[in-house]
């Protein structure tokens, strides 16, 4: 009788939990199921991404370290999960420090976030802890240890916005940096 | 059988149905009272008043004389997308059963083709519309044997009760699907559900802002200026006449996007428009999550304050598809509670929804066509249950609006308000 219940109970668990689609980087959303998903780095392609990238001009830089989440989500009763890319910053200019993320956040309190849309270029959100303004920009990965970074304003009239403050974002906007 | 009065003035004439449904038998009259319009040229859709009588025996009068009617300028809220399709036609070429149910129509306003009771209340219509239930036919062919699809799947008798059927019969998830079979004399009930009742408001909406001289002018404006360089914003509200005026207006300096403003909150706005434009780095076809952010500061600084009657327009340029071209977006606020949780969730700060547009699972983008950034944001307002509705509007008919929604298999239709 015991072993029934528990056969019972083990079967039930199995048909209750719907299994979960495993989708590479780069599927668009209308070929994926709508929940339970887990869109996975199978290609390996962060390994060219993840670590540090630093852009240098004399007694000036601005360094940008990044890391890979595995299977994160957000919100957290979100069951769609992808491997997620974020990271922290640091821009010297003239030897004094300008600004300075210490630590990797993912969201919503991330200062980088980097998306996928090719192998070699990234959809990039980056945001100024000293404006707290925000840009929105591209990663070009050029060659295996150098790439592009562009950034600019996200569109949109913005109401009582928390980074209508005056003071102008301060880091580079436009760099070509170095793995290292 | 088909009767005609000889009563020429009276210019009715009848059906005689006799039918043979589930085994039962059963016969009915359908009147048909036509318009003097149709008389005159019976080559066009006929015109005028159908009401049934039906009876086992006794007849009994399942529809009121005067609620019928039915013109070319009818809307059909039923059979939309549905197969088999119906008709308020007995189809006397039916070779299965013939299933009857009842539908309800819209009769526009014949002045300025309104929906019912939306025309210029200063010019009252002399015609001003009107919604009527009226017997819809289907043909099943499949002898008994109906798919999902089908308005018959949930048989039963009509007991007056609420039905809310709105026409999307193809969706097997969609709970509005049920459409009542009269199989007895019950009267039909409330066919209108809760959403179809959104829908409609939210229409009228759309539709009346059209009625107003400073939206059309404002609006074309916007629309001209997604070729332009700048981006232009309007605020304005909507008075107890209908009429919108929108007299904030703020632009951005030449080649910059996202710049900010400052309404206070003594600012009543029912209306927030604004355009999108491509400054060679792409624009985004759809609302960007700073709109979003900014819809979610307008509530939480007072400045809506009734949602029922908020608006949120866009203008935006052509896309990356071949065939796109400038588009007009609307956002209207659906469920006060969800909007509210959405927005202290992801809209806080606009830099957490620009990228959650970005990533893996929505993936919005100014790189791809119209259609897939309405589709993706469609669905990102649904997956993040936001409380909001998106419509789809023509920028060479103001008053032409589509609410774009997800169904439940995760598949985008327009359903148009016209």
């Amino acid at each position: 009788m015991k072993k029934i219940l528990i056969f019972t109970v083990v079967a039930f668990s199995l048909f209750a939990c719907k299994a979960q689609t495993i989708y590479s980087k780069g599927t668009q959303p209308e070929a994926m199921e709508a929940d339970n998903i887990y869109i996975k780095d199978i290609n390996n392609d962060h390994d060219l991404l993840v670590g540090t990238w630093k852009w240098v001009d004399g007694n000036s830089s601005f360094e940008i370290t990044l890391q890979e989440f595995e299977m994160y989500h957000y919100p957290d009763n979100s069951t769609r999960y992808y491997d997620a890319i974020f990271g922290k910053y640091k821009y010297i200019e003239n030897g004094v420090v300008i600004a300075e993320t210490n630590t990797i956040e993912p969201l919503p309190n991330f200062s980088v976030g980097f998306n996928y849309w090719t192998s070699t270029l990234y959809n990039v959100g980056i945001k100024d802890v000293v404006s707290d303004k925000s840009m929105v920009g591209k990663f070009e990965i050029i060659s295996t240890n150098t790439a592009t970074l562009n950034l600019w304003r996200s569109e949109g009239i913005r109401v009582n916005s928390q980074d209508n403050n005056g003071i102008d974002f301060s880091l580079p906007i436009s760099v070509t940096l170095t793995k290292q | 059988m088909y009767s005609v009065s000889p009563n020429t003035t009276d210019s009715k004439f009848y059906n005689l149905t006799i039918e043979d449904k589930n085994g039962e038998a059963d016969m009915f009259v359908t009147k048909y009272q036509p318009t003097a319009n149709w008389l005159n040229d019976k080559d066009q859709v006929f015109e005028g008043n159908i009401s049934t009588l039906r009876g086992a025996g006794v007849f009994t009068h399942i529809l009121p004389d005067d609620a019928g009617g039915t013109n070319q300028n009818y809307d059909g809220l039923g059979n939309n997308y549905g197969s088999p399709q119906g008709s308020p036609y007995y189809p006397t070429n039916c070779d299965g059963e013939v299933i009857v149910t009842m539908e309800t129509i819209i009769v526009r306003c014949t002045c300025e083709n309104h929906l019912p009771n939306q025309c210029n209340q200063q010019n009252p219509c002399v015609n001003p519309g009107y919604y009527a239930t009226i017997p819809y036919y289907y043909c099943n062919l499949d002898n008994g044997n109906w798919n999902s699809n089908n308005p018959n799947t949930t048989g039963g008798t009509n007991t007056g009760g609420s039905t809310s059927g709105d026409g999307n019969n193809n969706d097997p998830d969609d709970p509005r699907t049920s459409i009542t079979i009269i199989n007895g004399g019950g009267a039909p009930g409330n066919v209108f559900g809760e959403e179809d009742d959104d829908f409609i408001s939210d229409c009228n909406l759309l539709e009346n802002l059209s009625t107003s001289p400073d939206f059309i002018n404002k609006m074309q404006e916007l629309i001209n200026n997604t070729s332009g360089n700048t981006e232009i914003g309007y605020f304005g509200s909507t008075d107890s006449n209908g009429d919108t005026t929108l007299p904030v207006r703020v632009e951005s300096p030449e080649n910059v996007r996202g710049f900010d403003t400052t309404i206070y909150s003594t600012e009543q706005v029912d209306v927030f428009m604004h355009n999108h434009f491509n400054n060679g780095q792409g624009s985004l076809y759809v609302f960007s999550g700073s709109d979003l952010y900014t819809l979610y500061q307008l509530y939480l600084n007072g400045n809506i304050t009734d949602t029922n009657n908020f608006v949120m327009l866009v203008a935006t340029p052509g896309g990356s598809g071949v065939n796109d071209e400038e588009t007009l977006y609307a956002i209207t606020i659906k469920n006060e509670t969800s909007f509210v949780t959405f927005g202290a969730n992801f809209l806080h700060d606009f830099f957490l929804i620009d990228n959650l547009y970005n990533n893996d699972t929505n993936l919005i983008s100014p790189n791809i066509s119209n259609d897939l950034n309405e589709e993706r944001f469609a669905k990102l307002l649904k997956t993040f249950n936001s409380g909001l509705t998106v419509f789809k509007g023509d920028k060479d008919n103001l008053s032409s609006w589509s609410k774009l929604k997800v169904k439940n298999n995760n598949t985008l239709i327009e359903k148009n308000c016209n």
